[in-house]
C-alpha cells in the first residue's frame, strides 16, 4: 500500500489538511500492522517526515507489531513538488501497490499521482480540501473525500470524542453561517444595507 | 473492436494530444481571442495608475507554473514599463526571484534601469507570515535585494516603506502562498488593490474573490494573456498558444465522446451476451 | 514536559496573535510583530534543515550502494551542493547560476508540470463516462466550459462563452463559496484544537 499525507506543511493555511492526513495515516498504519501489509509512506515536506515516522511507529507499537515496523518505508523524497511527484511515479511503477491512499493538501501533482496509481491498477481513495484539485481526484480515483469530509474522516477514524465533538461544532458554525446568509439575502432583497454594514465593520 | 478501444495504450492518447498541441504551434491558425471583463478591468486599472507610482509584482509560482504564466506576466510587465510604473519585485516561492529575473529579461524592463525603474528584492521565507511582515515594513524585510544592493539606497524605493505606499499588488500565482494570502494580509486590512496572473486550474477558486471585489482584475492563464496582448496591440506567446489550446480542447472532447461510445458499446455487448451489469 | 512544553508555547503564541488581531495595543502589536519576525527566521532555518535531511538520506543511500539508487543520490547531491556553492560564491544573478537554472531546473519542472495535460486526456478518456445523472451533468458542464474557454468554441456556437460564464458565475461560485466557508470553519476548528492541546498530531503519535 502507498500512502501520502499530502504535500503541504504544518505552518501554513493547509496545516489542518496535513494533520488530518497524519491522523488517517495512524488508522491505516494500525490496519497494515494488524494484517501484515507493507506500507510505503512518501513525504514531501521535511518537517512532516519525523511526524509521519512517529505516527507509523506508534501505530505499529499499539498493535504489538513493532517487529514489523520498517523505518525505511517512510520516505522523504524531495521538497521540490515535481521532483517529489517524479519519485512517487518511480515508486508506484516499481512497487505496484494494490492500494493508493492520498489524504491532505495537494497541488498540480495530484492528477499525476492519481493517474499513475490508476495505471498500475491500484485501488485509489483520495481526499483533499484543495478546491482546485478536487475535480482531478474525482475523475481519477475510486473514492474521494471532498473538502471537510477529510477533516470529518480524520476525526471519526481517530475515535477521539474531542475531535468528533469539534466536527459537530463545525456543523453548528455552518448552520450559523447559513442563517446569516439567509438574513443577509432577505434584508438586501428588501433594499436594506444595515446587515451588510454591520458585518463589514 | 470495443475491447481494443477499451484497452487502448495510453501512449496512443498521449501521441494524439501531443500532435494536437504541436501542429497549431508550427502552423498557426489565427483564431481571434475575446477579452474577458476581468482582464479588461486589470488593463484599465494599470492604465489609470499615476506615472512614477509603484506596484509590487510578486512571483508566487514554481518553474512548472511559470510556463503557463510567463505570457501573461510578460504582457503585464510590458504594460507597466510603457506606463513608467516602478515595479518592486519579490518572491515567496524560493524559485520566485530567479523567475522574476527571467520575466524582467523577457519584457521591456530589460531596456530600463535596474534600481531606478525596477528592483528584484528576492525571496522571503515564511509564506503568509512573511507577507504579513512585508505588509508593514518592506525595507526591513528585504535589507538587501537579489543582486546584493542595499535596498534603502535604491532610487526605486524612494518614498516606500510599507505596502501602504504601494498602488497595487500583482501576484503571479500558481499555488500557496498566493492571492488569498495577499488578500488576508494586505488587501483587506490595508485596502490595497490586488490583481493576479493565475493558472487556469485556480480560476474557479478566484471567482468568489473577484465578485466580492477583493481582486480588482485577473489574467487567467494563456487565454487572459492573449486577451491582454490584444488590448496592448501585440501578438505574443499567449496569442500563439490559443490556437494550440483550441485544437487540444477539441481533441480531448473527441476522446471523451469516443470513451463514452466505447462504454456504451461494451455495456451493450455485455448485456446481449447475458453478462453481469 | 516533552509534550507539554510545545503545547504551552503553541497556546501562548496562538493566543497572542489572535488577540493582537482583534485589539489595538502598542505592546500587543510589538509582541505580534516580534513573533512574525521569529516566524520568518524559523522558516528560513527549516529550509536549511530540509537540506541537511536530504544530504543525510542520500549520503546513506550512497554508502549502502544498493542497486542503482546510489547513482541517482550521487547526482542529486552533486547538483544540490554544486548549485548551492555557486550561488553562495558568485551570487544567484551570476550568468553561470542563471544558465543552469534556466537550462536545467526550469525546463525540468515545466516538463513534469506539462505532463498534466496528457494525464487529464487519459483520465478523461477513462473516467468521463455517462453512468448516471451526476456524471452526465459533470460531463456536459466540462464540455461547455472547455469550449467556452477557447476561441474555437465561439466559432462553433456564439453562445458557448455566455454559457461558460454563467456556469462559472452561478453554480461554480455557489459551490466554491460553500467549500471555502466549510474549509475556513474547518481551519478555525483545527486551530482551536491545536491551541487547546486537543490536536497533538504535530507532536507525533496518534494525536490523541
Amino acid at each position: 500500500m502507498h500512502y501520502c499525507p499530502g504535500i503541504g506543511g504544518i505552518s501554513a493555511v493547509e496545516a489542518p489538511q496535513t494533520f488530518s492526513g497524519l491522523a488517517i495515516l495512524n488508522y491505516v498504519a494500525r490496519l497494515t500492522a494488524r494484517f501484515d501489509v507493507p506500507l510505503i509512506v512518501t513525504i514531501r515536506q521535511p518537517e512532516v517526515f519525523p511526524m509521519a515516522e512517529e505516527t507509523v511507529r506508534q501505530a505499529y507499537l499499539e498493535e504489538g507489531r513493532s517487529d514489523a515496523y520498517d523505518p525505511s518505508n517512510i520516505r522523504f523524497l524531495s521538497s521540490q513538488q515535481f521532483a517529489y511527484a517524479a519519485a512517487v511515479f518511480g515508486i508506484m511503477s516499481r512497487e505496484k501497490p494494490a492500494a493508493n491512499l492520498m489524504f491532505g493538501a495537494f497541488w498540480a501533482e495530484a492528477l499525476m499521482l492519481a493517474e499513475v496509481g490508476a495505471e498500475v491498477g491500484a485501488m485509489q481513495i483520495t481526499g483533499t480540501a484543495q478546491l482546485s484539485q478536487v475535480p482531478f481526484f474525482v475523475a481519477s480515483s475510486d473514492y474521494t473525500l471532498i473538502g471537510e469530509e477529510l477533516f470529518a474522516a480524520a476525526a471519526y477514524l481517530s475515535g477521539d470524542s474531542n475531535q468528533i465533538g469539534s466536527i459537530v461544532g463545525q456543523d453548528m458554525a455552518k448552520l450559523i453561517v447559513v442563517f446569516l446568509i439567509v438574513v443577509g439575502v432577505v434584508t438586501r432583497s428588501f433594499g436594506s444595507t444595515f446587515f451588510e454594514e454591520l458585518l463589514s465593520k | 473492436m470495443w475491447e481494443k478501444l477499451v484497452n487502448v495504450d495510453r501512449r496512443v492518447i498521449y501521441g494524439v494530444v501531443f500532435l494536437s498541441l504541436s501542429i497549431p504551434l508550427i502552423w498557426p491558425i489565427g483564431f481571434e481571442v475575446a477579452v474577458g471583463p476581468e482582464t479588461k478591468q486589470l488593463y484599465d486599472m494599470v492604465n489609470n495608475l499615476p506615472e512614477g507610482s509603484a506596484v509590487i509584482v510578486s512571483m508566487d509560482t514554481s518553474p512548472g507554473g511559470y510556463g503557463e504564466l510567463s505570457s501573461g506576466a510578460v504582457a503585464l510587465l510590458n504594460h507597466l514599463a510603457s506606463r513608467n510604473i516602478r515595479v518592486i519585485g519579490m518572491g515567496f516561492f524560493d524559485t520566485g526571484p530567479s523567475l522574476l529575473e527571467t520575466a524582467f529579461g523577457a519584457s521591456d524592463f530589460r531596456d530600463k534601469e535596474y534600481g531606478v525603474d525596477y528592483v528584484n528584492l528576492g525571496y522571503l521565507a515564511g509564506g503568509e507570515t512573511a507577507m504579513a511582515r512585508v505588509a508593514r515594513d518592506i525595507v526591513g524585510s528585504f535589507p538587501r535585494d537579489y543582486r546584493g544592493n542595499e535596498v534603502s539606497e535604491l532610487p526605486v524605493m524612494e518614498g516606500i516603506t510599507s505596502c501602504q505606499d504601494i498602488e497595487m499588488i500583482i501576484s503571479i500565482s500558481s499555488g500557496t502562498p498566493g492571492v488569498p494570502e495577499w488578500i488576508r494580509q494586505v488587501g483587506d486590512p490595508l485596502g490595497i488593490p490586488i490583481a493576479t496572473v493565475i493558472v487556469a486550474v485556480n480560476v474557479p477558486n478566484m471567482t468568489p474573490y473577484l465578485q466580492a471585489g477583493q481582486i480588482i482584475g485577473m489574467i487567467p492563464s494563456m487565454k487572459g494573456a492573449a486577451g491582454y496582448e490584444s488590448l496592448m496591440g501585440t501578438a505574443g506567446l499567449g496569442t500563439r498558444g490559443m490556437d494550440a489550446q483550441s485544437i487540444a480542447h477539441l481533441t480531448i472532447l473527441a476522446l471523451v465522446i469516443i470513451g463514452n461510445l466505447v462504454y456504451l458499446g461494451t455495456k451493450d455487448s455485455k448485456t446481449s451476451k447475458g453478462g453481469a451489469r | 514536559m516533552r509534550q507539554e512544553l510545545p503545547m504551552i508555547l503553541a497556546f501562548i503564541v496562538g493566543i497572542l496573535m489572535i488577540v493582537s488581531f482583534f485589539f489595538t495595543s502598542e505592546t500587543l502589536g510589538e509582541a505580534a510583530r516580534t513573533v512574525e519576525n521569529w516566524g520568518v527566521i524559523v522558516a528560513a532555518f527549516a529550509l536549511g534543515l530540509a537540506s541537511i535531511n536530504l544530504i543525510q538520506i542520500h549520503a546513506e543511500k550512497i554508502t549502502r550502494g544498493k542497486g542503482l539508487d546510489w547513482l541517482y543520490s550521487g547526482a542529486l547531491l552533486f547538483s544540490m551542493i554544486g548549485m548551492a556553492v555557486l550561488g553562495i560564491a558568485k551570487g544567484p544573478t551570476h550568468p553561470t547560476y542563471q544558465f543552469w537554472f534556466d537550462a536545467l531546473f526550469v525546463p525540468g519542472q515545466a516538463t513534469v508540470y506539462a505532463m498534466t495535460g496528457f494525464f487529464i486526456a487519459s483520465a478523461a478518456y477513462r473516467a468521463f463516462r455517462i453512468r448516471n445523472l451526476d456524471s452526465a451533468i459533470l460531463l456536459v458542464s466540462a464540455a461547455i466550459l472547455m469550449l467556452a474557454n477557447v476561441p474555437v468554441g465561439e466559432k462553433i456556437w456564439s453562445q458557448f462563452p455566455a454559457m461558460g460564464e454563467w456556469l462559472m458565475n452561478v453554480p461554480n461560485l455557489a459551490g466554491q463559496r460553500g467549500m471555502l466557508i466549510g474549509a475556513g470553519i474547518g481551519g478555525i476548528a483545527s486551530g482551536i484544537r491545536v491551541l487547546l492541546g486537543i490536536e497533538r498530531t504535530y507532536l507525533g503519535g496518534s494525536g490523541s
